[in-house]
């Protein structure tokens, strides 16, 4: 089991580091492309120092083996990455779920959940979110898509259309 | 020699065969239901990983069940990266937002954008998919918590902000 063991540990290493460097400072600009350094760079450093000096005996030295591992930590990196965006932002699914289950057994009324989303809640605050990430730009009151949007909506366009289903949202 | 690269990749086929499963599925068996599509689809997907992994002739692992558990930990990973990707496209307002602008090349104003995507439709189709899924219930006009599944889900999101931000709240 020491590969798998060693993967495993690699990857909660880069936890690790990612968290302490969280509470020192968390970036607030682009996270997932820091959190896909920080992973990257644990791994390329598990990697010099398995052929230099390795500090764990079960640590892999060929590149066949290595390859295996990577296979495996980008894998989880990614499935992280995906679950650190949705800590970021409020789902109003799970906002509804929480405030009926605080209701207790009175339940919640349909005007009481109306009143908890506001069009600056749900809307412009996602729009701009939306422009700090570069993928839509305002120009006066226009906001419109970027290239780098456009090539983001087309892939989910696609997407659904091959699903044959409606657009979601 | 062959084998050895397929051994690398194979996490990848699985993701391949669950992707095209489960639009298959959906499209064709499974009556529109994302969730049972998108179950048949990682299910096959696992299966596949685990009938390749363990056909790969022993003499060239390091270990059958060692480089097993790696492959399958790789693929649940990649399908839960899946998972998300269809999520997203069901129910992210980011997604349905730059939709609509995509639908608009001339650009859309705050005010159009809420004529075609406002409050009242994203609250409808969260209370009408939470419903449809079981996990509210409505009696009389009030709603009412049915299955923990996603108030566990939830509360997980909120610990693992807690413990990452130090917050309970996004910003």
């Amino acid at each position: 089991m020491n590969l798998s063991l060693y993967g495993i540990l690699l990857f909660f290493a880069a936890f690790l580091l990612h968290l302490i460097i969280w509470k020192i400072h968390i970036p607030r600009k682009n996270p997932s492309l820091v959190l896909l350094i920080i992973f990257f760079a644990v791994f390329v450093l598990s990697v010099i120092v398995s052929q230099r000096a390795p500090v764990i005996p079960f640590m892999p030295k060929d590149i066949f083996n290595q390859t295996l591992i990577f296979v495996f930590f980008i894998s989880m990196t990614l499935a992280y990455i995906v679950s650190y965006s949705a800590i970021e932002i409020n789902s109003p699914s799970l906002e509804i779920v929480l405030t009926i289950t605080k209701a207790g057994p009175g339940g919640l009324d349909r005007e009481r959940i109306e009143r908890m989303f506001t069009e600056d809640k749900l809307i412009k605050r996602r729009i701009n979110e939306l422009v700090k990430i570069g993928l839509v730009y305002k120009n006066k009151d226009i906001y419109r898509l970027s290239a780098k949007g456009m090539l983001t909506a087309d892939i989910f366009v696609w997407y659904r259309r091959i699903l044959n289903t409606s657009k979601g949202g | 020699m062959i084998n050895r690269y397929i051994e690398i990749i194979i996490p990848i086929v699985g993701l391949a065969v669950n992707v095209i499963v489960q639009i298959l599925s959906f499209r064709y068996f499974v009556r529109q239901s994302l969730m049972r599509s998108i179950i048949f689809g990682f299910i096959s997907g696992l299966c596949g990983v685990i009938l390749l992994a363990a056909g790969i002739p022993a003499g060239i692992k390091s270990g059958f069940w060692d480089v097993m558990i790696l492959h399958v930990l790789s693929y649940i990973a990649l399908g839960y990266c899946y998972f998300h990707f269809i999520n997203l496209g069901e129910t992210a307002l980011r997604i349905r937002i730059m939709r609509e602008l995509r639908e608009a090349p001339q650009g859309l104003s705050l005010d159009e954008l809420l004529a075609r995507y406002g409050t009242k439709e994203i609250i409808d189709r969260r209370i009408s998919r939470l419903q449809r899924n079981g996990q509210i219930i409505a009696k009389g006009n009030k709603y009412y918590l049915r299955s923990p599944t996603m108030l566990i889900m939830a509360k997980s999101i909120l610990a693992l902000r807690y413990i990452l931000l130090g917050t309970f709240y996004a910003d």
